[in-house]
């Protein structure tokens, strides 16, 4: 019975663990897509400065949540994400209008990975 | 390399940790869910020491996961025996009364060879010297000769509180009897943990224990 009452506990641990991973998650990738949407509209009005201040804000808060969240377990899809970040801060250095297009890209690669990481049928199987 | 170094100790570590809560038993005699449990976990747990860019988490956690599953399974188990003839099966007599059983063989894809080698590991080289023989749950077949005493072993009339019928048509005894022996005992059916009967009528009954 021992054995019984702690794999419920186990059980029970894992799966508050997995919400709250998920929650929090989800609450880090929709901070970045909001940002990440102020990045754009400063590049549009040609405000680089702004642009370069926040994109670089956004670098580190995404380099923090890779390495402090444990249970990130889908390393390509973050690298991907800090690569594209990293390009939009370059971009921005040199106020080059093809941050537009990187901002696009990693708007979606964050919806991206914030879909893969819910519970859907696609996902599971 | 000092990754993959400390790696390995937290993953056998988790190993041992898992195995300990699964409980005792020996590899032979793994039930089949647990053999699946048992093969799951070494899989899992190779991979996560192969691929050094493989999170950890992504072995740690479904080796206690499934290792929950199999012990909420075993407890499941426990408490119902339907459960349990769902997930186990039942024992299968393969050879009854010295009579080889050649239909329930084909059911079970045994072959004569399969058998013939149980035998002889039991020290049986004659299929006469045998009165039956069962196929357990585990694959394993134990035979029981015409020498060990009794024609026929004693029958299973009540297990964990359960009436089975069989095991009373086995032994020639009818309801009559059971209440009989259990009404000069005073006792339930729910009360008995084991009761064992020959053909004669000669039984042995344990009682079912209070939880410690």
């Amino acid at each position: 019975m021992k054995r019984v009452w702690i794999c419920l506990a186990l059980t029970v641990i894992m799966i508050l663990l997995a919400i709250g991973s998920y929650l929090y998650t989800c609450s880090v990738t929709i901070d970045m897509e909001e940002k990440v949407d102020m990045v754009r509209i400063y590049a549009d009005k040609k405000d680089f400065e702004k642009a370069r201040l926040i994109s670089s804000d956004i670098t580190k808060e995404w380099e923090d949540y890779c390495l402090n969240h444990i249970f990130v377990t889908d390393h390509e899809h973050t690298m991907e994400i800090a690569s594209t970040m990293a390009k939009i801060k370059a971009l921005a250095d040199i106020e080059n209008d093809d941050i537009m297009a990187e901002i696009s890209a990693v708007k979606e690669l964050l919806r991206h990975y914030r879909e893969n990481q819910s519970v859907t049928v696609s996902n599971i199987f | 390399m000092l990754i993959i170094i400390i790696r390995s100790v937290i993953l056998y570590a988790i190993v041992i940790f898992a195995l300990r809560l699964m409980g005792k038993k020996q590899l032979g005699e793994l039930q089949p869910s647990e053999l699946v449990t048992t093969i799951l976990i070494s899989n899992i747990a190779t991979l996560s020491l192969e691929d050094p860019s493989m999170p950890m988490l992504l072995g740690i956690i479904p080796i206690l996961m499934i290792v929950c599953i199999d012990v909420f399974m075993s407890y499941f188990m426990l408490k119902n025996a339907k459960f349990r003839r769902v997930v186990t099966g039942n024992p299968r007599i393969i050879v009854s009364d010295g009579k080889i059983d050649q239909n329930e063989l084909r059911n079970l894809r045994y072959t004569v060879d399969d058998v013939l080698e149980s035998m002889r590991e039991s020290d049986i080289f004659d299929i006469n010297e045998v009165q039956y023989a069962i196929v357990e749950t585990t694959g394993k077949i134990n035979f029981y000769k015409k020498s060990d005493g009794t024609e026929n072993p004693p029958s299973i009339i009540l297990k964990d509180g359960i009436l089975i019928d069989s095991g009373l048509r086995e032994a020639g005894l009818g309801e009559k009897w059971l209440s009989d022996v259990l009404s000069r005992k005073n006792l339930r059916k729910k009360d008995v943990f084991l009761l064992t009967a020959t053909g004669n009528g000669a039984y042995t009954i344990i009682l079912k224990e209070e939880k410690a």
